[in-house]
């Protein structure tokens, strides 16, 4: 009798981490999915280094062979440090708020608002900006290892449109 | 020990069924009652996708709001316009495939990340060829039903769909 109910267990867990196996292809729950804590926790350490300007601790949370896909082509782990340290130089007074961050075990969403003045450089018009930004980042055991910046069209064309602007005048 | 054998026995249809639910509108294994918000709101979001899709809008009133606002690059929209969309979409974009990559839901907010290719004829400021592109729909959500969305695109995507800008110093 004993060995049955300890079947009976055995057979519970099984089905109960299957379940978690075929279901883990989509989650909402950060909650109750480590993996998804673990990979918010990631994306948190990096949204933080471009708050701070500190790169520091971006090994902990990106991967060595991390690919982050840019409109100015792709680009390492040492070029997105890199980027972390000159965005903050040229933008010092940028104001990440994050409205929504969710997560499960592979992927995390972030939506940003990003607001502040532009000096001019880095492709964007000098003057204040605000705008929302979505960024998308794909994880493999807990580490980034690859990214992608989702922006709104409508915003992306007006930050676009002074720019041509400033060219005529020239 | 019967009482424990029979506890455990009764466990596993409960593992089953909440297994096959939790797969069925493909969501975490997290406990049903905590998740249930969110599960709708990806139910919700499932028959939006499904109506771009089929072009057929008329399910579109139980998965969206009355006071919907779609916040686009030509201004805010309502459920109305919604319900056009979908069938000047389907119309306009006959061989437009959707493949939803991932969809990461909570109590609010529901993120569709979704690749489209097809075949533009042209119209509604898509340039004519093949077309193959990344978006990610946001959407918010009250009560179970779509209140407002975003749709987010890659600007290097994005770019490449806009007609090239006319040379400096020429007007």
């Amino acid at each position: 009798m004993r060995k049955i109910s300890f079947l009976s267990f055995s057979v519970l867990l099984f089905f109960a981490m299957a379940c978690n196996n075929a279901s883990s292809d989509i989650s909402e729950s950060k909650k109750s999915n480590p993996a998804a804590e673990k990979n918010l926790a990631s994306q948190r350490i990096v949204t933080d280094a471009f708050q701070s300007g500190d790169a520091s601790k971006i090994d902990s949370a990106v991967a060595s062979d991390f690919v982050g896909h840019s409109e100015h082509g792709d680009m390492g782990r040492d070029s997105l440090k890199a980027m972390i340290s000159v965005m903050k130089k040229q933008y010092p007074d940028l104001k990440m708020d994050v409205l929504k961050e969710v997560g499960d075990d592979e992927y995390v969403f972030t939506l940003i608002r990003m607001s502040g003045t532009s000096n001019g450089q880095m492709g964007m018009p000098a003057g204040p900006y605000d705008f929302h930004s979505l960024e998308v980042s794909k994880f493999k055991d807990g580490k980034a290892v690859e990214h992608w910046s989702y922006m709104q069209p409508k915003e992306m064309m007006a930050m676009m449109a002074p720019q041509k602007d400033t060219t005529k005048k020239k | 020990m019967k009482k424990i054998l029979f506890f455990f026995l009764g466990c596993l249809p409960f593992v089953f069924t909440s297994c096959n639910n939790s797969t069925e509108s493909s969501t975490a294994s997290a406990p049903p009652a905590s998740n249930s918000m969110a599960e709708k709101n990806l139910a919700a979001s499932r028959i939006v996708t499904d109506a771009f899709r089929s072009g057929d809008a008329s399910k579109i009133d139980s998965a969206v709001a009355a006071d919907f606002v779609d916040h686009t690059d030509r201004g805010d929209m309502g459920r109305d316009s919604l319900k056009k969309m979908i069938a000047e979409i389907h119309k306009e974009f006959p061989d437009m495939k959707t493949d939803v990559i991932r969809e990461v839901a909570d109590d609010d907010y529901v993120f569709s990340l979704m690749h489209f290719t097809g075949t533009s004829n042209g119209q509604m400021g898509m340039p004519k060829g093949p077309y193959d592109m990344h978006a990610v729909q946001v959407v918010r959500f009250k009560d179970g039903k779509a209140v407002e969305h975003w749709e987010y695109m890659q600007p290097e995507e994005m770019m490449k769909m806009m007609p090239p800008p006319p040379p400096a110093g020429k007007k």
